[in-house]
């Protein structure tokens, strides 16, 4: 039987196979209304979104042309110094890593969205970087695409729907 | 301040592939540089999000802009990377 899924194709062309559902963005815990140690805190927020940069810059070595082309964008993005400083000034402002984090690229993905047409299809690579540093802080399994053996159309459901044909080994 | 005005060489403009490989560059060089679309507010030019901001498209003009030792050299170079043409390098 036919079923129709609507979304936001994050890779151009077509493809047929299986679909595979990709694991729910972690939740943010209740705000941490104290931080004793602000330094200390901001190192962790930023040394989150560096470790999203490198485990994402070791994938694009793994992979040739245009989804090397991608994770390296995304490596930049979670290594952008502009963001990284964003992300410290919320903290030292009073929010835990995890918030300030989600609320560092919710500011830029709303900037992006507003742009419209590519720029805001580059707002899928702010939720999966976002997604993947929450996840190092609150130490939760990583969210994004595992290993796989056989190609899968992958689908996620989330704020903004997207389907991702293809495959990352790793 | 040293500036140079140079036209987008890529048809996809400053994005993708030649936005990552302006950013990169900007990154090496000794001074903070900045880019500005012509009559925009210049932004820093090693932040990819900024940069991918600007939504500089091929053949629109686009001012670079920087201060310091070596701030000329860093303009000659960073504007090589954005008049390339990555789209006919890729072809």
């Amino acid at each position: 039987m036919a079923r129709w899924l609507h979304g936001l194709g994050v890779s151009g062309g077509e493809a047929v196979g299986p679909v595979a559902r990709l694991a729910p963005p972690p939740a943010l815990p209740p705000v941490t209304d104290h931080i004793v140690a602000v330094a200390d805190e901001a190192a962790r927020a930023v040394g989150a979104l560096a470790a999203v940069a490198e485990d994402l810059q070791y994938r694009a070595a793994t992979v040739d042309g245009a989804a090397s082309d991608v994770l390296i964008a995304q490596s930049m993005i979670a290594a952008d110094p502009v963001l990284m400083d964003g992300v410290t000034e919320l903290v030292e402002a009073g929010q835990d890593a995890p918030h300030a984090v989600d609320a560092a690229m919710a500011e830029h993905r709303r900037a992006l969205e507003a742009a419209g047409g590519y720029l805001a299809e580059r707002a899928a690579d702010l939720d999966d970087i976002r997604d993947r540093a929450v996840a190092r802080l609150l130490g939760l399994p990583m969210p994004g695409i595992p290993s796989c053996w056989s190609p899968v159309i992958w689908r996620r459901q989330t704020r903004q729907r997207s389907i991702r044909p293809g495959c990352w080994r790793s | 301040m040293p500036e140079k005005t140079v036209t987008v060489g890529s048809k996809v403009g400053l994005h993708a592939r030649p936005a990552s490989l302006f950013v990169q560059a900007a990154a090496r060089q000794p001074v903070k540089v900045r880019i500005a679309k012509a009559g925009g507010d210049p932004v820093d030019a090693r932040s990819i999000l900024l940069v991918l901001g600007l939504d500089a498209r091929g053949g629109e003009e686009v001012v670079l802009s920087a201060e310091g030792v070596g701030a000329e050299q860093a303009l000659e170079e960073l504007a090589t990377v954005v008049a390339t043409d990555y789209d006919a390098e890729a072809a």
